[in-house]
């Protein structure tokens, strides 16, 4: 049924730009369009050459006794297929297959690319892998305040040029061709170019190892971070100059003991309250026992960044979610105890 | 056993007819045709002296190309078992990497052809070859090499700076 309105439209789109067949020929036309009809409208929609292949038609006709000599003549002549007419799930295939640089390049292609190449669910796989393993809750926060403000600005040519990753497109530069319309502040596509150019400062934590410096040996930092593409490395910059010991734990695992025990504790498990008391003693293992970096005492419901340059700062506890961080952190651990 | 080795002993090889759009038939063996998941499915429904498949999308010149790369796959995959069951060491796999590799490169036009008869035909190897050679080409390719490249015209606003 479909099959014959489809055939009755194209009729009508034939009698319109073209003096109407006799009718005779109009039987065998019909005949023709029930087999031909699939492939052949689209190249026609296309090209609109039908004028030209006309006089063609009855020739091949002759298809239905599946000539061995006769070909269609013009094939070639109107085949000029895009990669916009691929099946759906094809192009979107083909799409899926493309790093950020290609994805960027075929988004500045037509405004049909653009619309596919802009979209979050092929950008996030490519967040998720470069950046998710970068990105904390506080970098986030940062972002969402970041396009916040972002959305304020009437879009002006400035900020249009600065969300596109020309960087990127050097070529595109060069051939003077430019993106068409702003990509929206709060796609995965934008966020993914920001923390890429390293337009974007975000907030880190930076562990240090420093060889030869018995003090901090491993000291944590909060810092701002930007990526810098060409040597695959952050730049950070750091508030205040400060190194914390680091102290890491696990949940569930424990086996770096660092919450230490107060000291009345009898430190059998069955009656130690340590865990709800306000006051927790931190234990940092890789010193030995006596060493003033040893242990310190901080308050669970109030506590602030406190120490000094000899004795180090304590900034907080970082909790490590998973046993893959947790192996990180022993990597970096010093093998012996210090003094 | 003995008799697989001696190929008079054999009986005919099945047949089933491929019609292309422009009206050629193609008689391949019926596991070379089976190659394609749309002709699988449909292959148990067919009567059996009416092993033929009028495929109204896929041209002639399209279709030499689908069946050779379908008889290609099916003697290397007998062939590699085969050496895995004589346990003797084969390249098959590597060699038929090559050979794919040398079959997709080809003109775009031809591409688009290929993939949307392995589409059609539901070829998934085919399908994934293609695919794979498609976004290879686009990589490192500026939009303006792209648009060349795959027949794409630039239907963007222009942007009033740029002097195109």
């Amino acid at each position: 049924m479909l099959f014959f309105l489809i055939s009755c439209f194209s009729f009508i789109l034939l009698s319109k730009s073209l003096s109407l067949p006799r009718a005779n020929e109009m039987r065998l036309l019909s005949l023709w369009f029930c087999k031909e009809l699939p492939c052949f409208l689209v190249l026609w929609l296309k090209k609109r050459k039908l004028s030209g292949s006309l006089s063609d038609i009855p020739a091949m006709m002759s298809f239905k006794k599946r000539p061995l000599s006769s070909k269609v003549e013009n094939v070639e002549e109107i085949e000029e297929m895009s990669i916009l007419d691929l099946p759906e799930l094809t192009l979107e295939c083909i799409l899926g297959m493309l790093p950020p640089s290609s994805l960027c390049n075929m988004a500045g292609v037509c405004s049909s690319l653009r619309e596919r190449c802009t979209s979050d669910h092929l950008w996030e796989r490519h967040m998720k892998e470069k950046w998710g393993k970068v990105i904390g809750k506080a970098a986030c926060r940062q972002w969402q305040w970041h396009i916040a403000t972002k959305k304020d600005y009437s879009f002006n040519k400035s900020t249009h040029k600065g969300l596109w990753p020309l960087s990127w497109i050097r070529s595109t530069l060069d051939n003077h061709s430019k993106p068409m319309s702003p990509l929206p502040v709060d796609s995965i596509m934008s966020r993914y170019i920001s923390f890429e150019s390293g337009k974007f400062w975000f907030p880190a934590q930076v562990y240090n190892r420093e060889h030869g410096h018995v003090g901090f040996m491993l000291s944590c930092y909060d810092a701002e971070l930007c990526y810098d593409r060409r040597t695959d490395t952050f730049r950070a910059s750091y508030p205040t100059m400060k190194a914390d010991r680091t102290i890491v734990t696990e949940e569930g695992v424990g086996e770096c003991g660092v919450v230490g025990h107060l000291e009345l504790c009898d430190r059998n498990e069955n009656y130690c309250q340590c865990h709800s008391s306000d006051t927790v003693v931190l234990e940092f293992n890789q010193y030995t026992p006596g060493s003033r970096w040893r242990q310190t005492i901080i308050d669970r419901k109030d506590h602030r960044e406190e120490g000094n340059e000899a004795d180090g700062f304590y900034g907080g506890i970082r909790k490590l979610y998973n046993l893959e961080e947790l192996a990180m952190w022993k990597r970096l651990w010093p093998k012996e105890a210090l003094e | 056993m003995k008799d697989s080795f001696n190929p008079s002993i054999e009986p005919p090889k099945k047949t089933v007819t491929l019609v292309s759009s422009d009206g050629y038939d193609f008689e391949v063996e019926e596991e070379v045709a089976l190659e394609s998941q749309v002709i699988k499915d449909g292959f148990e429904d067919k009567a059996v002296d009416d092993r033929e498949y009028l495929l109204f999308n896929v041209h002639s010149d399209t279709l030499e190309l689908i069946i050779k790369y379908c008889e290609k796959h099916v003697s290397s995959r007998k062939s590699i078992s085969a050496a895995a069951a004589s346990s003797s060491s084969s390249n098959g796999e590597e060699a038929l990497k090559e050979w794919d590799e040398h079959f997709i490169s080809v003109d775009t036009n031809t591409l688009y052809d290929i993939l949307m008869a392995a589409d059609y035909l539901n070829i998934k190897s085919l399908l994934d070859l293609a695919i794979q050679k498609v976004a290879d080409t686009i990589h490192g390719r500026s939009p303006e090499q792209i648009r060349k490249k795959f027949n794409i015209e630039n239907d963007s606003i222009i942007d009033p700076w740029a002097s195109e």
